[in-house]
């Protein structure tokens, strides 16, 4: 099964860019990935630029609206994303144990949906 | 199988290995805790969605719906059938232990029930008990919570039907001894693997209780210091509770008193029966009689059992009677 794993942290929180923290977490990025390549369960996997870039699309009665921002204002927003194959939830749980953020943020995990045919 | 209800099996013959893994799929983490219920309740216990229903106060059709989605959680988010690995199986085998002691005290405390579907409950919780600790014997609390439901069952004859005959005038001669011996026994077992918890903790607790020929025999002392170590692992008000009645038992009713004090402002037991009971007893207990009077009136109010209200009502009346 296809699992997408959203890395959800608040921007303040964790290490910071320029830090040593940072730099270390980085490394523990760089880990990971390789660890779920070498399995071959990564099926594609990217961060994000901060909630500050983002552009948020609408189109209402034919009429779009382009907005400043992300499309809710929650403190904890997705900074990346992994997507792996994996066995079942359980094998998804523990590579989401795995991801630097989750000592500080939160990892949601989709199944990817199943389209017939 | 068809049984005496007509339309539906009781006793599940699966392979029981193959049951472990279903029970673990009922449980599963990704499933919300009232989803794990009522999967393990239809999935492995064989009751239909209505007896489910009644069982948590909850429409029939609430409850088939809540089925259809976590089936469909189970199904689409790929929750796997199969028992979790060393590393996840602890922290998971203990939440499939809550959820069987929450099957038991459903069937044991619940007056919402009919006495076929409490029996049912009781009986499953306890076979779902025995095969997990036949399927993974070195669980100390697996041991422990199979233990401490048969030092329960073992008593149930004696309550005849009314849940609120409380220990003290529970007739000790109906208890099921056989049982009392297998529980001990058990939890005898449990110790030698040396890895203490709640559920051994409160098995020793009954052990203690079934030990006493008569409630005057009860050694009190050596239940306080129990659950002042169950509080050390679960600090709750339901605890604490205990704890002071215990307490008030052993000439201790001033910091009984003191631990209820300090509760009142626990949200939790505003609509707590028995902390208002507890409290009456520690009053009484202390010679403070319309306090203590006051308290169960309290707990009468909050009643909403007849036979619950009557049992309180006779220990208000003795109080009553006591002052003239």
């Amino acid at each position: 099964m296809q699992y997408l794993l959203m890395i959800y942290s608040a921007e303040d929180q964790g290490p910071q860019p320029g830090s040593d923290e940072f730099m270390t977490m980085i490394g523990e990025y760089q880990q990971f990935t390789n660890e779920v390549q070498e399995n071959g369960a990564l099926l594609g996997g990217e961060p994000l630029e901060s909630i500050t870039t983002a552009t948020t699309v609408r189109i209402r009665n034919n009429q779009a609206s382009i907005t400043d921002g992300p499309f809710a204002e929650t403190k904890e927003a997705l900074g990346g994303y992994y997507l792996l194959e994996c066995k079942d939830l359980d094998e998804a749980i523990a590579y989401a144990k795995k991801i630097p953020s989750v000592h500080f943020g939160s990892i949601e995990i989709r199944p990817i949906m199943n389209l017939p045919g | 199988m068809l049984n005496a209800d007509g339309h539906e099996h009781d006793d599940f013959f699966l392979i029981p290995d193959q049951e472990l893994k279903l029970i673990f799929t009922c449980c599963h983490p990704a499933l919300s805790f009232d989803n794990q219920v009522a999967l393990t309740l239809q999935v492995i216990c064989g009751l239909s969605a209505e007896q489910i229903a009644t069982t948590f106060i909850k429409s029939k059709k609430a409850t088939e719906q809540r089925l259809v989605r976590a089936k469909k959680k189970i199904k689409l988010a790929g929750i796997p059938y199969q028992v979790p690995d060393k590393a996840q199986l602890s922290e998971r085998l203990d939440a499939v232990l809550k959820i069987i002691y929450l099957i038991f005290n459903q069937g044991y405390y619940s007056e919402r029930n009919d006495q076929l579907i409490q029996e049912r409950l009781v009986r499953q919780a306890i076979r779902l008990g025995q095969l997990i600790v036949d399927l993974i014997p070195d669980h100390a609390e697996a041991i422990g919570l199979l233990s401490l439901m048969y030092f329960h069952k073992a008593r149930m004859a004696a309550r005849s039907g009314n849940l609120f005959i409380d220990l003290a005038t529970q007739n000790r001669s109906l208890w099921h001894t056989e049982e009392i011996t297998f529980a001990n026994q058990l939890f005898e077992q449990a110790m030698t693997l040396k890895s203490l918890g709640t559920f051994q903790l409160q098995a020793a607790i009954s052990g203690v209780h079934t030990m006493a020929q008569t409630f005057e025999d009860t050694d009190w002392t050596q239940i306080s210091l129990l659950y002042e170590k169950l509080l050390s692992y679960q600090n709750d008000a339901i605890v604490n509770i205990n704890q002071a009645v215990a307490l008030s038992y052993c000439g201790q009713a001033s910091k009984a008193l003191n631990i209820l004090t300090q509760l009142e402002s626990d949200k939790n037991v505003r609509h707590y029966l028995p902390y208002f009971v507890a409290k009456a007893h520690v009053h009484e207990t202390l010679g403070q009689t319309s306090k203590a009077i006051f308290n169960y009136d309290l707990a009468i109010a909050q009643s909403k059992h007849p036979s619950e209200r009557q049992y309180l009502d006779q220990k208000r009346c003795a109080i009553k009677k006591g002052l003239l």
